[in-house]
């Protein structure tokens, strides 16, 4: 049978659709709106996600300085001949770089409180742990790639002294990170990265004089340099741990508010 | 004046809550009367339209643009009605014509003359009342209609020529054709 579309069409149109209720398309036009603008909170997002979110948030600055200091470091190491020079200028070379590394990326983590701007952080979509946390991570990532990098071309001349110079790597910088995050943990403003600045400076140069004047570097110190890097180490994650967990107060015990509530 | 889908698309994805208002204002429409005449019900028809542009906002990041927005509503508007028809529950007021019912002649033979169409509509298969539905009430391209419905090209010619078939073997039972 010859289906006459036309015909079908035309007796098809006698079934009418009622009027919709214009309020009701309002109401759908707000509720569409609120479930557009809402989306973003809706949306979960992965763990990798997220750090990759974050990464675009740290400052070109912080990896122009540690790529510059990487590159420095190396350079410098290429022209040691290992066979010759004074290694210990080699070891003062490698802690001073793990000390610069490691303090490059403070004054990133601490940029929410040097701009005042915690206040509003901790009201945006990640809570402020989240995205402190979010910084630590990568930062301390890239810094343990530096220092990987350095090690590894630094080990290459000389295979037999990678143990002390990791040691000689990794204890600058865990001090230096122990002084930094005691730091960040009790002082929230833009000072904070003054006196981190202050303080591993003092560190380079008491590290400079221990070197020259009571041999710091030499083989018999190994054992007070592995006690070092494991008091570092202690220390170093329970001050990350409790700084962590400090960043979801907006404003310490000590300090009040001083709006008037109604 | 018509926009064009895919400026306000552009536009939207930029975060332009107007393009979304003109969006919603050019569709709703057709996206109501289709889940209406799937449905039999205002309300109802009102309601799934509702979440149609609720689903639609919620996940218009997964969206692409590809020159069809009218379609991926209808794909998201048969899946609820599919839905809903599930769950549906007997309707005992029957709203058709509701308000335009008057006591002359001509609007008498009018409501029976829907209310013919409807319940013929209603016999059919709830495949083939879609397919007739979305060709001849919304004008849709047959590829288009077998995207909508996740099916192939030939099983909606298919089941457009039996519907066809079906509806003209009915309506004529009632002197209707």
């Amino acid at each position: 049978m010859k289906i006459n579309d036309a015909k079908i069409r035309n007796d098809l149109q006698q079934f009418s659709v009622p009027a919709y209720d214009r309020d009701k398309m309002q109401e759908t036009i707000r509720v569409s709106k609120k479930a557009y603008n809402e989306r973003l909170l809706s949306k979960r997002i992965g763990f990798c996600e997220f750090i990759a979110t974050q990464v675009r948030f740290i400052g070109r600055w912080v990896w122009l300085s540690q790529a510059t200091f990487l590159l420095l470091s190396l350079y410098l190491l290429s022209r040691f001949n290992f066979g010759k020079v004074d290694m210990q200028s080699v070891f003062l070379l490698l802690s001073s770089v793990a000390s610069l590394i490691a303090f490059v990326g403070f004054p990133e983590v601490l940029k929410s409180y040097a701009n005042n701007m915690e206040e509003i952080e901790a009201c945006t979509r990640f809570s402020m742990r989240k995205l402190m946390g979010a910084r630590m991570l990568i930062l301390g990532l890239a810094d343990l790639c530096s220092l990987t990098i350095i090690l590894t071309v630094s080990t290459a001349g000389n295979a037999a002294l990678i143990l002390r110079m990791i040691l000689y790597l990794f204890v600058p910088f865990n001090i230096t990170c122990c002084i930094c995050m005691t730091v960040l943990h009790h002082v929230r403003s833009r000072y904070a990265g003054y006196y981190c600045g202050a303080i591993c400076i003092v560190g380079l140069v008491i590290l400079r004089i221990l070197t020259w004047s009571y041999g710091c570097y030499e083989a018999g110190a190994t054992v007070g340099w592995i006690i070092l890097f494991f008091l570092s180490l202690i220390y170093l994650v329970i001050e990350i741990i409790r700084v962590f967990y400090s960043f979801n107060r907006v404003c310490f015990n000590d300090e009040m508010l001083s709006a008037k509530w109604q | 004046m018509t926009v064009d889908d895919e400026k306000l698309i552009r536009r939207i994805k930029s975060g332009d809550t107007e393009a979304l208002d003109i969006l919603i204002q050019k569709y709703y429409n057709d996206i109501y009367t289709y889940c209406y005449r799937r449905l039999g019900h205002k309300y109802d028809a009102q309601d799934i339209t509702q979440e149609v542009f609720l689903h639609f906002c919620r996940n218009f990041d997964s969206y692409t643009h590809k020159g069809k927005c009218k379609n991926y509503l209808y794909v998201i508007a048969h899946n609820l009605c599919v839905n809903a028809i599930q769950k549906k529950t007997p309707i005992t007021l029957d709203d058709v014509g509701e308000g335009s019912l008057s006591s002359n002649d001509v609007a008498v033979d009018r409501f029976e003359a829907a209310d013919s169409i409807k319940t013929a509509l209603n016999t059919l298969q709830e495949e083939q009342k879609e397919v007739i539905l979305l060709r001849f009430y919304h004008d849709l391209k047959l590829k288009d209609i077998a995207q909508i419905m996740n099916c192939g090209l030939s099983i909606t010619k298919y089941r457009l020529g039996k519907g066809l078939k079906a509806l003209s073997k009915l309506l004529a039972r009632e002197d209707w054709i």
